[in-house]
């Protein structure tokens, strides 16, 4: 006698078994036991509990291949840069004299720091990667096609803020291959014509990489970007759920 | 095996959980073995000998090296320019989503994948 799950994967599996033991009222339930009067004072007023489920019931679209895991992963490769990002600000000082100092106290004497500051060093060089399959993922399956031209768009400033990210933060350890690659990138950008002694002088904040620079880069890696991405974020998340997946092909 | 909707609650937060761990054991594992370094302190008077961008800026920073920096700069620029916005005006045909469909973006995305890879691993043994 065969094994009913012997022809399943083992996502089928271990899903099937998550579908019997944890359904949505079990859901509920660990949901108002963890969170106590809070969650059902907010719920009687509220009535969140409709929202969620309604949420965690839509079915998901289209079919699961490993190729749709790089957008998921990139969103969790995000979450790991805010958290190890907010971790390295508390002890990273954004000023010429003090900054590789700093960058060599978390590495050298902050208690896990050089973790930390690898986990975002590696979190960020992977996520250009994840950003730059999902982009070929979504441009060989057509999915951008309409109704889905403004999910492209988002994706697309999303891929923008995500290299403005790395221009930006690949300085801030202020060593010698950060300040001269930083050196060329600005001078890159210099070169636009018309308005690229603007973008220069906007980026430098002088005519060399200087103090200035450092606290621009410093405040458009830790305060601009983020927001800016926040934001793309939102609108990318919310058309996908909106209008589900493309069909497979 | 096709499965064509699949709940979000359990089935795709699970295969979620399952790849953040995958991702989580990749960056850890680079972390431990190859810890990120630092180098020398900036000294604006003296340049090193070889600057080179982060990897994912070295297929644009070797393609700059080799035509003129104006028609250079002013290409990819137009490049970045249209790629957010092409899908309204080109390849929209929501029926020809197969590759060979629509063969002219098929290679052109061919076309891409080759540069960005060659140029890579040419900026980085150069």
């Amino acid at each position: 006698m065969e094994h009913p799950d012997r022809k399943k994967g083992f996502l089928d599996i271990v899903n099937g078994w998550l579908g019997e033991s944890i359904n949505l009222t079990a859901l509920d339930k660990i949901l108002s036991s963890f969170t106590g009067f809070l969650y059902v004072e907010v719920d009687t007023r509220l009535d969140v509990r409709e929202g969620i489920r309604k949420q965690l019931k839509k079915p998901i679209s289209g079919k699961y291949t490993w190729m749709s895991c790089f957008g998921g992963i990139t969103l969790l490769l995000f979450l790991i840069q805010v958290v190890t990002g907010v971790l390295l600000a508390i002890y990273y000082k954004p000023s010429p004299d003090a900054a590789h100092d700093s960058v060599r106290y978390i590495m050298n004497d902050v208690p896990y720091g050089w973790l930390i500051r690898s986990i975002h060093r590696y979190a960020a060089e992977l996520m250009v990667l994840t950003v730059i399959i999902h982009m070929f993922k979504v441009f060989r399956t057509g999915a951008y096609k309409p109704p889905r031209e403004m999910n492209w768009v988002s994706g697309v400033f999303l891929f923008f803020i995500t290299l403005g990210f790395g221009f930006t933060g690949y300085l801030l350890p202020w060593d010698q291959t950060a300040y001269w690659a930083s050196t060329v990138g600005t001078q890159m950008a210099e070169s636009v014509p018309l308005i690229g002694p603007y973008i220069g002088t906007v980026l430098r904040g002088g005519s060399t990489i200087g103090e200035e620079t450092l606290a621009r880069f410093y405040a458009a890696h830790v305060i601009v970007l983020p927001w800016i991405m926040f934001m793309f974020m939102g609108a990318h998340f919310f058309m996908i759920r909106r209008q589900g997946c493309a069909d497979p092909l | 095996m096709k499965r064509k909707d699949h709940p979000f609650w359990p089935h795709h937060v699970i295969e979620q959980v399952i790849q953040a761990f995958l991702v989580i054991a990749v960056i850890l594992t680079l972390a431990l073995v190859f810890p990120a370094g630092i180098g020398e302190k900036a000294d604006p008077v003296t340049t090193p000998e070889h600057v080179k961008p982060e990897w994912y800026f070295l297929a644009v920073y070797q393609l700059l090296k080799f035509v003129p920096r104006l028609a250079g700069i002013v290409g990819m620029i137009l490049v970045f320019a249209a790629l957010p916005f092409f899908p309204f005006f080109f390849d929209r045909d929501p029926e020809k989503r197969r590759p060979f469909k629509r063969p002219v973006f098929f290679f052109v995305g061919i076309a891409l994948i080759i540069w960005f890879v060659a140029f890579t691993i040419w900026g980085k043994i150069s």
